[in-house]
């Protein structure tokens, strides 16, 4: 039986299309929603999409279409193949690649994530308890259930398949409402979930909050958690992508080779990690994918590209398509030597930071940014905890805030939440000089 | 049509019948089309459709929502049955049942009409249309180092019926243009801009935007913040700022906080809870100046509908009157736990998200004063006329705005132009130290992200230019 993404290809060809992609997707998620300790909403969905990539004498098209019924595909289709003659051809334009390649194999996915309904509630519960029982009032946070299939064929011959899934919980504590901690916990596996660990680190942080004190502007040594490092450094590995990189919408614009940050930083593209929240076995051109090392002891190394920016660049793809958009798919920063429970004595004297959200730009180029301090944060002396504090923004700099990294943990924790789209593995930090600010009145 | 309205119904008949109080089935057909150039060269054409269904239910007190775009009677029975055992499930972890604000059942169609229709604006046109703005951003004598520039345009059709007897159908256009402008100069560095513009309507939409003009200002002004631009003096002084930055601020320091969502604690895990508490009606928070609304009935807004995603009318809302906390954005949950009704403020991106309170166009009204008047009694101070880099913190307490475009204004006039001006305050010290408003009303277009999934709504952000006095004004760097 010939099925529909192979359908569309074979009719995209017989109509004048000379390459084409199709890759159809089947989302399946069940999640659920809570606040003030009670589930909100819960939500069950199912989405298929096929996106359509073609090209006719350098003119390209790219869609994805919802409309999947078989009634609708030969209008799609001829839809496409219109769209893509009166585009206009296009310097940017890569043959897509032919093959033959080598795919990994032995990619496992855990079957029991995608038929979860029921259990989330019960997982749900289980984080506020842990909560609860480590002195916050009331907790909120989602749990998601994914699974995807993906099908890809190509007009130059390749077929493939992959799967995936994932469960990740984000939940955040109140012991007020101005002391609150926040943790996740995400994995491939049902083994690694825990969200009685994330309800308790979140409970924790919440309680180690109460009363919270104003600090004075200034620069301050910072030792960031897990939450808050991998949110910065998962914006470093995006500004790789090679289209952010062609538009100057990055600091590491024309920096290739360069030392960008401190000898201790190297940040790695992995989606050929086992098991790992963002393994990919191929992109969506249908090139494997590999492990790209982005910046390495602070010298940036590679840019994340696709065929089309690879071939602006004069290199080749690193597999990280997004046909248009290449992108990071497996996030790590390689951990240091340093344990965790040894960080805050090495800090001394500064803020250790849990979280943050809210990252702007005053200037992509430049790295000019601020991004608002949230959830637990403490003024640390002698290497202790002395109190919490609040109102805190980072207002400083990307390329100077990755340079005065001096030291990193042993641990990498998985981070994947609202934030932080991209999986990142990310230890915690000590950063030295960092640029705190607060607000007036 | 019909045979869709036929299956919506058997889908309420189907969950009322598995265990539902109350359900509600939402369809969307949206189609995308977008064109960008990449330093004046188009990459391709690319184009998104979503069609699918949406469907709500209260379950025993618990609330479920199940999508898929798979409209096989075997799949959508499947979706929903699994967010009805769910949301049944979840209902024994509740000490409260959700229930929702009793609304009147509208059946009506209502849709955006397009003076000229986008659909004969051909993609060539598009594209020569992007071409030459691109040439206009490169004809100022001006260093560009790049740019993008992107059109698109959605046509979004939407069914909406309930177990109340609804029935809102639906049809929008919405033309939108963004850019990021690079202006580079070899001792001075680099300059940012991004801009975005939007509309509902036609290619009228497009015409009125007059971005031919915009962008050529916008360039000019660049290079002449890059190269002439001094150090922000810092201190305590007046500040003028600019519709843009009147907008922003109305959106993030009085639009969010107004959602009853936040304020009863539902998106504390992401975009996080508010400084108004349930009590706060009446509360003081501005000069009594100060008049903030939120009115999606604004005809070509960008954020224009008419009822929202729960079949309730839209309307106007005060946020802020007379400088006093005056309602809240509501949806029928939030209402409902408020003992009120709803204010139409229910919005869904797309058929597969549940609809939340969302803001539409948020702006403070206008004054009397014009610019002039604003700038004349200010004897050493900021003017802020645009601005890139901002943000706030989760209640919505403690934000920041960078200045771009700024220039210092001494003796009541603008002098020279200033190195991006920080303003970092808070909420109640800054709309309590605005003692003047100007007549200048406008808007700028934008994307007003909240929710987990995330979701992406159309805004309008606006207001005239604002003085504030005595505020602290800092710099960069």
């Amino acid at each position: 039986m010939v099925e529909l993404h192979e359908k569309v290809l074979k009719m995209l060809m017989e109509k004048g299309a000379e390459e084409a992609i199709v890759i159809l997707r089947t989302h399946e998620r069940s999640s659920v929603r809570y606040a003030n300790n009670e589930p909100t909403i819960a939500l069950s969905e199912v989405i298929n999409t096929v996106t359509i990539y073609s090209s006719i004498r350098e003119r390209s098209f790219l869609g994805s279409f919802e409309n999947v019924s078989e009634d609708f595909i030969e209008k799609i289709v001829d839809d496409v193949i219109t769209m893509t003659k009166n585009s206009p051809p296009s310097p940017y334009y890569a043959p897509i690649p032919k093959g033959p390649f080598n795919y990994r194999t032995g990619k496992r996915v855990e079957g029991r994530i995608r038929r979860m309904d029921e259990q989330l509630i019960s997982y749900v519960s289980e984080a506020v308890k842990a909560s609860r029982e480590s002195g916050a009032e009331r907790s909120a946070g989602i749990i998601y259930a994914d699974h995807q299939e993906e099908r890809l064929v190509s007009s130059t011959g390749l077929d493939l398949q992959e799967e995936s899934s994932s469960i990740s919980l984000n939940h955040r504590a109140f012991a007020s409402s101005e002391a609150t901690g926040q943790w996740v916990s995400c994995s491939t596996t049902l083994r690694d979930f825990d969200p009685y660990d994330a309800g308790r680190r979140a409970g924790e942080i919440a309680r180690k909050s109460l009363n919270p004190r104003f600090i004075e502007e200034g620069v301050y040594d910072v030792y960031m958690g897990p939450l808050i490092f991998a949110n910065i450094m998962s914006e470093v590995a995006g500004f790789a992508s090679g289209f952010l990189v062609q538009i100057e919408m990055s600091f590491l614009s024309g920096k290739l080779g360069e030392k960008v940050g401190a000898d201790e930083l190297t940040i790695i593209d992995d989606p050929t990690m086992p098991q790992g929240l963002g393994e990919k076995i191929f992109d969506e051109e249908g090139i494997p994918t590999q492990r790209t090392v982005i910046i390495e002891n602070g010298v940036l190394k590679n840019y994340l590209h696709n065929s089309r920016t690879a071939r602006v660049a004069g290199t080749s793809s690193t597999g990280n398509a997004g046909i248009i958009y290449p992108h990071p798919w497996n996030i790590i920063i390689k951990p240091g030597n340093v344990k965790e429970e040894d960080m805050l004595q090495k800090l001394g004297k500064g803020l250790f930071l849990t979280n943050s959200w809210y990252q702007r730009y005053q200037n992509y180029k430049t790295g000019d940014f601020s991004t608002i301090v949230r959830d637990g944060a403490f003024y640390v002396e002698d290497g202790e905890i002395k109190y919490p504090v609040k109102g805190c923004r980072i207002s400083d700099n990307l390329q100077r805030i990755i340079s005065n990294i001096e030291l990193l943990s042993d641990r990498l924790y998985p981070i994947k939440w609202w934030e932080v789209e991209v999986p990142t593995y990310a230890p915690t930090a000590v950063i030295r000089n960092v640029k705190i600010t607060r607000a007036f009145g | 049509m019909t045979n869709l309205v036929e299956l919506l119904k058997r889908i309420l008949d189907y969950a009322i019948a598995s265990g539902a109080s109350y359900a509600e089935a939402r369809f969307h057909n949206d189609f995308e089309k977008n064109i960008a150039l990449k330093n004046g060269e188009v990459e391709a054409v690319e184009a998104n459709y979503e069609r699918g269904i949406g469907i709500r239910v209260i379950v025993n007190g618990g609330l479920g929502f199940a999508s898929t775009n798979l409209l096989k009677p075997e799949t959508i029975t499947s979706v929903v049955d699994k967010a009805i055992k769910m949301a049944r499930a979840s209902s024994l972890n509740k000490k409260t049942a959700i229930s929702f604000s009793e609304e009147e059942a509208y059946s009506i169609e209502w849709s955006v009409f397009e003076k000229k229709n986008l659909e004969n604006w051909s993609l060539n046109d598009k594209v020569d249309f992007l071409k030459k703005l691109d040439d206009e951003i490169l004809s100022q004598g001006v260093s560009v180092s790049s740019r993008y520039l992107a059109y698109s345009e959605e046509r979004s059709e939407r069914l909406y019926v309930n177990t109340e007897g609804a029935f809102i159908s639906s049809r929008t256009t919405r033309p939108s243009f963004s850019a990021l402008i690079t202006v580079a100069d070899p001792s001075k560095g680099v300059i940012q801009r991004t801009l975005q513009f939007g509309g509902s309507g036609g290619l009228e939409a497009v015409e009125s935007w007059k971005l031919e003009e915009k962008l050529k200002e916008e360039v000019k002004a660049l290079h002449k913040m890059l190269v002439d631009s001094i150090r922000t003096p810092e201190g305590i002084m007046d500040v003028v700022i600019g519709s843009e930055v009147t907008g922003i601020i109305s959106h993030e320091a009085s639009g969010h906080p107004g959602e009853a969502d936040r304020i009863l604690g539902r998106e504390g895990a992401q975009a996080g809870e508010s400084y108004l508490t349930p009590n706060d009606i009446g509360r003081k928070i501005g000069s009594e100046i100060v008049n903030l609304v939120d009115d999606p009935t604004i005809p070509g807004s960008f954020g224009f509908y008419l009822f929202d995603d729960e079949g309730v009318k839209a309307r106007r809302k005060y946020l802020i009157k007379e400088g006093r906390i005056f309602e809240f954005l509501m949806n029928r949950e939030t209402a409902a736990k408020l003992g009120v009704k709803s204010n139409g403020s229910a919005r869904a991106s797309g058929y597969d998200v549940e609809p939340i309170v969302r803001m539409s166009n948020t702006f403070m009204l206008p004054g009397d004063y014009t610019l002039e008047e604003l700038l004349n009694d200010v004897s050493k101070g900021v003017y802020i006329k645009s601005f890139m880099e901002w943000n706030i913190d989760d209640k919505r307490w403690n934000q920041r705005y960078v200045g771009l475009e700024a220039y210092l204004i001494e003796d009541g006039k603008l002098t020279v132009p200033v190195k991006n001006p920080v303003i970092e305050i808070t909420t109640e010290k800054l709309f309590t130290s605005i003692d003047a408003v100007g007549r200048d009303l406008g808007f700028t277009a934008a994307t007003c992200g909240k929710g987990d999934p995330m979701q992406g709504v159309p805004v309008y952000t606006g207001g005239p230019s604002v003085r504030i006095r005595s505020i602290r004004v800092g710099g960069v760097g």
